[in-house]
């Protein structure tokens, strides 16, 4: 027996059998089949789209190829969307599965608490640990979150075992119109995030889902635009940040040394309040990195405005142009970068309404 | 003779043994206190933070002073937005565990009380506040370091 651990060959041949022993043990488990972000429509005909105000279901399909054992454990579904949705307090999640007694029954998942970290999260929330691992998936703004839920009941599930689970999520969308890529992600609290992708899968819609027929103009996470403006929940009194994404569609503003920000705020009765269109350091936009063609600008909107006492701001159309106003980036470039939407004598200006849900 | 010597190291022994064995009364450990936290003083703010993102070079933040004076008043320097937007008077709700920071505007009946942490770091102290001066669903953390009053 020694000599055979003695002899090099034999102990790469053995430590190579061994590994490959332990990743077989290891591969399972779990496997997202579909997501379905389909609505019925008023027709009767079939849309990624619903109604403001209304609820919506979504429905995950997948099974689990069990090759190992697992006693007491809970099963994690993680749902990304708007954070104007507030998932967190209006939706209801239910599953089934076949490891029931009656997989016709839809169980209860509840939402998982930020007091309870994933197991192999490193310290971090469930919410934080897959934001930094998949981000906002394909959306190109950052104001969403991925809410996490947890089955009940614990189950008790064996090498060999090979059942199906569907999990339906129902939450009211709010009123924001609005286009998304939806997230979904699957896990179990025994992998609780760990580095290996076969206890968990992600999923994201294959088109975006809509919100229509609501308040204030479309929130687009899905597409990148000229414009960005962060927080999109905000009001005077928020720090907001309006950037000029300068390198995603062809533009002569890019090129210049130096890019502005023009805005003018209105009140509630669509009186403007002031605008401002000096060429300072006021308005003067900077270059977020130097690998980025982003160049921002973050201000106190009640200040930058010098709103007066008791007024209030409820809309800012603004535009991003050089020095001396030669090239101007308005919401009809965007129209026709994106949408080839001819562009007429007069240019709209980009819009941003200080809405707060 | 000698079991007399004995019993003389023996009885010596055992008082040695007794006036050794004094109860210690340490009365500087007994009357320990948890200090005060004094958190008078010129507040600079620092560091800001937005959703949990930090947005400190984005602007210019460090013009905002928080002044917490020693006769109970405190006064706003070049205002940001901020949990309250006249000066007024302040105080914590625990002088020894400063755990919230209460502060009433001039002409207002109403206290503002703001959670606060207040550890030290990299050898200085700060204050460590989080609030939602716009929409509430936004969150900013502002860090103030406290400033030498030459």
């Amino acid at each position: 027996m020694k000599n055979i651990f003695k002899n090099k060959k034999n102990t790469r041949l053995i430590g190579l059998f061994l590994t490959v022993g332990f990743v077989l043990f290891l591969i399972g488990c779990v496997f997202i089949d579909s997501v379905s972000i389909l609505q019925i429509q008023e027709d009767g005909t079939q849309a990624p789209r619903t109604k403001a105000g209304s609820v919506a279901t979504f429905i995950l399909t997948g099974h689990i190829n069990c090759q190992e054992d697992h006693g007491d454990v809970q099963f994690i579904f993680s749902f990304l969307a708007p954070k104007s949705w507030n998932v967190r307090q209006n939706a209801t999640v239910t599953y089934t599965t076949t490891l029931a007694t009656n997989p016709e029954e839809e169980l209860k998942m509840s939402v998982v608490p930020e007091s309870s970290l994933p197991k192999n999260g490193g310290g971090r929330t469930w919410g934080e640990a897959l934001m930094q691992e998949y981000g906002v998936g394909p959306n190109v703004l950052s104001d969403m979150e991925w809410v996490t839920f947890a089955t009940n009941d614990k189950w008790a599930i064996y090498n060999g075992d090979k059942p199906n689970y569907t999990i339906y999520l129902r939450t009211n969308v709010g009123y924001q119109n609005l286009k998304a890529y939806l997230g979904f992600f699957v896990n179990h609290t025994d992998d609780g995030m760990s580095t290996s992708a076969d206890h968990k899968k992600v999923k994201f819609s294959d088109t975006p889902f809509e919100v229509y027929g609501g308040k204030g103009l479309m929130i687009d996470y899905s597409t990148d635009h000229f414009n960005k403006v962060q927080p999109l929940a905000s009001l005077q009194d928020d720090y907001v940040t309006f950037s000029f994404n300068g390198g995603v569609y062809q533009n002569d503003l890019i090129s210049c040394s130096e890019i502005y920000f023009e805005g003018i705020a209105y009140d509630e009765n669509g009186e403007i309040i002031s605008e401002v269109n000096e060429k300072t350091d006021k308005t003067l936009l900077h270059r977020e990195s130097m690998f980025s063609q982003v160049y921002s600008l973050t201000m106190w909107p009640a200040s930058f405005f010098n709103v007066p006492q008791g007024k209030e701001i409820k809309k800012i159309d603004y535009v991003f142009t050089n020095k001396d106003r030669s090239i101007i980036i308005t919401q009809s470039d965007d129209d026709f970068a994106i949408n080839h939407i001819p562009i007429n004598s007069e240019k709209e200006p980009f819009v941003f309404e200080l809405l707060c849900d | 003779m000698k079991s007399k010597i004995l019993k003389t190291v023996t009885l010596l022994s055992f008082f040695t043994f007794l006036i050794s064995c004094d109860a210690f009364t340490d009365s500087e450990f007994n009357d320990y206190k948890e200090s005060v936290k004094d958190l008078s003083g010129v507040w600079q703010l620092k560091t800001v933070s937005r959703n949990g993102i930090d947005i400190s070079s984005t602007m210019n933040f460090s013009q905002f002073h928080l002044n917490l004076n020693p006769n109970g008043s405190y006064t706003l320097e070049n205002y940001l937005p901020f949990a309250v937007k006249d000066n007024g008077e302040w105080r914590v709700d625990d002088p020894q565990y400063p755990y919230n920071l209460i502060l009433r505007e001039n002409n207002s009946s109403e206290d503002i009380t703001i959670g606060l942490k207040y550890p030290i770091v990299n050898g200085k102290r700060i204050i460590s506040i989080t609030l939602s001066p716009g929409c509430q669903s936004n969150t900013y953390v502002y860090v103030f370091e406290k400033i030498d009053n030459n």
